[in-house]
């Protein structure tokens, strides 16, 4: 399956970078996210996972963001929560949230998603650039 | 139209000490930028600090571009008018206040958000943060006890401050002051 790569970006908004390989399953999602339209961004990173989803090829997802705001939170409760439906159709997942070690509130975020849709997450005190 | 002296006037009693910035008029997403840029610069030397003066600046910046009850059409979107006045307090405290506008018929239903989230501990504010995520995904602009209000409780190092000014029969004008420790 084709990659989907998506460069981040700071100017009136705050792109983040996508990074996902159709061959290996790795998907980094990593920087900031504030965007124009969240739904729309979005949109495509779900649509992706689906298209993906339909191989049944394990899926080695990462979480690296260092700041978004609370209509991006929404759009990653979505992934979150798409990936454990998957895992709950028999797909292998792994998912690794990155975060700030000083960053206290990063990984409590971790927590409240783990909360909220029941997937299982290896919190990482260290960001991927 | 206020005179030139008014406008002095009004200049020099608005003078706050320790100003970040001030501004009054469209919330443009390339204003708001611009401002994000600033809030950014005057504290780079912690980046988590820094991260959390950002999230507020901007769930505040929203919620007056999303909901003030004054706004003007340019290029065909519709924009928020609001006050957004930042400043650096004694011992490291950084102060945000928004004013606007609000409909009337806003008032009771923000004035109950403002007590809940100010009567909930941290931990009251995460379930209820995860409860208003969990109940409308994918939505821009979320109806009561906004996310991002509570977001900006739990980013804040004291509870919020706010109040409603009445103006007239439609409207009433709506501060909210919130303060974080760097």
């Amino acid at each position: 399956m084709k990659d989907l790569k998506i460069t981040g970006a700071s100017d009136t908004f705050f792109t983040p970078n996508i990074e996902f390989q159709g061959e290996s399953g790795v998907c980094i999602i990593s920087g900031e996210s504030y965007l124009e339209n969240t739904v729309e961004f979005y949109k495509q990173i779900l649509d992706w996972l689906r298209s993906y989803m339909e191989t049944m090829q394990p899926i080695d997802f990462h979480f690296s963001l260092t700041y978004y705001n609370t209509s991006s939170s929404k759009a990653i409760l979505q992934i979150m929560n798409l990936l454990k439906d998957y895992e709950n159709k028999g797909g292998k997942i792994s998912v690794t949230w990155h975060y700030n070690p000083d960053d206290e509130d990063m990984r409590e975020e971790a927590e409240d998603y783990e909360l909220d849709t029941g997937i299982k997450l290896n919190i990482i005190g260290d960001i991927i650039k | 139209m206020l005179s030139n002296e008014e406008l002095y006037q009004n200049y020099i009693i608005g003078q706050t000490p320790n100003l970040v910035l001030s501004y009054k008029g469209p919330f443009l997403e390339e204003i708001l930028a611009k401002l994000s840029d600033i809030i950014r610069e005057t504290f780079t030397q912690d980046p988590v600090i820094s991260r959390k003066l950002l999230s507020i600046f901007i769930e505040m910046a929203q919620n007056v571009y999303y909901y003030s009850g004054e706004s003007i059409p340019l290029a065909g979107k519709e924009y928020g008018i609001g006050y957004v006045i930042v400043s650096q307090e004694p011992n490291d405290i950084f102060k945000f206040t928004t004013g606007n506008f609000i409909p009337m018929t806003r008032v009771d239903g923000l004035i109950e958000s403002c007590e809940r989230i100010n009567s909930l501990d941290r931990e009251g504010l995460r379930q209820l943060k995860r409860e208003v995520r969990s109940s409308e995904p994918g939505s821009e602009v979320s109806k009561g006890a906004g996310i991002g209000l509570i977001q900006i409780a739990l980013t804040a190092t004291e509870p919020m401050e706010y109040e409603v000014i009445p103006y007239d029969s439609e409207k009433s004008f709506f501060f909210i002051t919130i303060k974080i420790k760097a």
